[in-house]
């Protein structure tokens, strides 16, 4: 069995590495608009990096620009090494996985997968074995005789993965990959997809706009907005540290205070009218920042309680209060009118109504600040 | 509920025998007897207005079509006798002019298809304003009277017409005319032509609903152009192939106009088969049979059509399910 596929060429390379993917400089122009703005980022090998933005933030056009269905206006695509802004699409060696897969109706499930074979001259021997061992690793084996048209959407996403990976190439992309699945099957393919790119050591782009999907499946997350790269990190940097609103008011709720952050006695304090916000970390002097509290980290206090030390606080009214299984969501209106929103244990006793008047404290450690946000 | 609130009447009232205890108990439940209700409103649906809007249609088929069709029907059996048909296939003329009539539509069918992939695929795949061009252009001479077209061609195809002047007189290529009128190779020209549309409607219609992913994906998977086009563009087309060819061969059958103006007397098609038999050999009922003949025959090709692709296609309505 390995040994077919290692005569196969190229094609059945084992566990043959991901490729190193350099965007430098990209732009694409439609009309007056900057679709995509002066791209650039890298991927190293092996990397499972999204492109997150919601619609119309360039990241589709960006992804067929790698593809070479889209030739940029400027900048260049180096993968491995190689500078392949110039080469044609059907010789990139590029996987890749369609938001509607794309499948041909007109072919087998067999003949669907083998297909990228069959295009760098596998011979057709050869191709069965590599074509059921793809389908085995997404669950389908057996498949192959079926038309794609008997499947269910899960099964045709399946099918559309498979012959994405069967030639095992260097790079796979995915154009909102599970969009068209139902939650449940979404976490399934999610989870599935992570496994098989690392088993085989791709290197994956995927586009999605869906924050919980870009959070749980990547290695990288690179957030654009408005055509430009807005920050690009682990998950872990983009949730807790945005570096600008437009990443903290995109990934997860967030609460966010903007105004001047100055010294009071030993605390740095952003001053607000109606409330005040510590912040962590020494401030020389005064600046304008703009300070994330994610929901969760903030508790719910009974108007006239007695302060907690060195927390902030801010006094609210209940405006409502959601029930959402594993945990609640409570909006509370501030005093100029903003809505927080705040994200407590379902299971403990709100110790307030809709209506109350309440206050909110968290601890300064749990907030990011933004700095020079104006 | 919905099935109940369309028969109020006899949801509503008892039955003869119940007494107004049996009528209240009734009422206070959920209404009429739980089953029979809404199945006597599934036995006898109520016509829905649509369907009701489509009555005059139907009258005016039975009175334009049906009932001239069964008058054909009748004469070519009794017009004097059935022995039209034996007349018919014992006729070395009928059977020669059925061979060349079936000939020429497959000459129209398969030069259509040649010529209007080429086009419809352009027109598929430029842009608005180049797409919107070939459109017009289609569009004013499927809109030009039949007519008036085939005697342009008589005019260009003449000995004395326009390609032959400019061979001999402005390019100096020929001496003597080329011979195009009154043969088939004119009514191929004139046929072609006026039968174009249908086939490139049917094709740009087909090519359109292809998903631009299905072909960027064969690309991506390391399909050269033309490797995208044979092994998906193409077989994917082939129901729109299909669905014009048979438009065309099935009218391409019954032409009478375009052949009469251009072809040559030693190829008589069917249509004017027809009308000799009525007018210059003053046998209506042979005609009749004919006719009839032709019409089974082009029912027969869109029969067996319409089991591969499917009759609305052929059409160009969404036959069956909506969309």
């Amino acid at each position: 069995m390995t040994e077919t596929a290692t005569q196969a060429g190229p094609a059945g390379q084992e566990g043959s590495p991901g490729a190193r993917v350099e965007l430098a400089g990209i732009v694409k122009v439609y009309g007056e608009t900057r679709a995509v703005d002066d791209v650039s980022l890298t991927v190293e090998p092996g990397q499972f990096l999204t492109l997150l933005g919601a619609s119309g933030s360039g990241k589709t056009t960006l992804l067929r620009i790698i593809a070479g269905f889209v030739d940029a206006d400027e900048g260049r695509i180096v993968v491995n090494g190689r500078d392949i802004s110039q080469v044609p699409v059907h010789q990139r060696g590029i996987g890749m996985v369609f938001q509607n897969y794309a499948l041909f109706p007109h072919l087998s499930v067999a003949a669907n997968v083998g297909f990228p074979l069959e295009m760098r001259g596998v011979r057709r021997r050869d191709r069965a074995a590599l074509v059921e061992r793809a389908l085995e690793a997404v669950h389908l084996g057996g498949y192959g005789r079926r038309s794609p048209k008997e499947l269910s959407g899960g099964q045709q996403q399946r099918v559309a993965l498979a012959r994405a990976i069967v030639a095992r190439p260097p790079l796979l992309l995915m154009d909102e990959p599970l969009g068209a699945l139902d939650r449940r099957l979404r976490e399934a393919m999610q989870i599935e997809i992570r496994r098989l790119s690392r088993e085989l050591g791709l290197t994956v782009i995927n586009v999605t706009h869906d924050q919980e999907e870009a959070l749980t499946m990547s290695d990288r997350i690179a957030l654009l907005a408005g055509g430009r790269l807005v920050q690009h990190g682990t998950p872990e940097e983009l949730y807790g540290l945005p570096e600008s609103e437009v990443a903290a008011r995109f990934l997860g709720e967030s609460n966010l205070f903007r105004g001047r952050v100055r010294r009071e006695g030993a605390d740095s304090v952003l001053a607000l009218p109606y409330g005040r916000v510590l912040v962590p970390g020494d401030t020389p002097g005064e600046r304008e920042a703009v300070v994330v509290v994610r929901p969760s980290a903030i508790r719910i206090r009974p108007a006239g309680a007695e302060p907690s030390a060195s927390v902030s606080r801010m006094p609210g009214v209940v405006s409502a209060d959601i029930y959402a299984g594993d945990s609640r969501k409570v909006l509370v209106a501030g005093a100029d009118g903003a809505e927080l929103v705040v994200r407590c244990e379902s299971g403990a006793p709100l110790p307030c109504s809709v209506g109350d008047e309440v206050v909110l404290e968290w601890d300064p450690g749990s907030c990011h600040i933004i700095p020079g946000a104006a | 509920m919905s099935a109940l609130s369309q028969i109020p009447s006899r949801a509503s009232s008892p039955g003869p025998q119940a007494g107004p205890e049996a009528g209240s108990a009734v009422r206070a439940g959920h209404g009429a007897g739980p089953g029979e209700g809404p199945a006597r409103a599934r036995r006898f649906p109520r016509p829905d207005f649509w369907s009701g809007a489509g009555l005059p249609g139907l009258v005016f088929v039975v009175a334009a079509f049906v009932v001239p069709m069964a008058v054909v029907v009748v004469k070519s059996l009794t017009d004097p006798s059935p022995a039209n048909y034996t007349a018919i296939f014992t006729s070395s003329v009928y059977q020669r002019s059925v061979v060349d009539t079936l000939q020429m539509a497959l000459v129209v069918t398969v030069l259509c298809l040649l010529i209007g992939y080429p086009y419809a695929y352009a027109m598929a795949r430029s842009g608005t304003a180049m797409r919107t061009f070939l459109m017009v252009a289609l569009m004013l001479a499927f809109w030009t009277s039949l007519l008036v077209r085939t005697y342009a061609w008589q005019i260009v195809l003449n000995d004395t017409g326009l390609v032959n002047t400019a061979l001999r007189d402005w390019l100096g290529l020929t001496s003597a005319p080329i011979h195009m009128i009154r043969t088939p190779f004119a009514v191929y020209v004139g046929m072609v032509h006026i039968l174009l549309p249908y086939a490139v409607l049917a094709l740009f219609a087909q090519l359109r609903s292809i998903d631009p992913d299905v072909e960027r994906a064969a690309q991506v998977m390391g399909a050269r152009p033309w490797r995208v086009f044979a092994r998906v563009t193409l077989p994917l087309s082939l129901p729109g192939a299909v669905a014009g060819g048979v438009l065309v061969f099935v009218l391409a059958l019954g032409f009478y106009i375009t052949p009469q103006l251009l072809g040559g007397a030693r190829q008589v098609y069917v249509g004017q088969a027809i009308m000799q038999q009525i007018e210059q050999f003053l046998k209506p009922g042979v005609g009749a049979a004919m006719a009839v003949l032709l019409f089974v025959a082009v029912l027969a090709v869109l029969g067996l059509a319409a089991r591969f692709v499917g009759l609305g296609r052929i059409l160009g309505v969404g036959m069956g399910r909506r969309r």
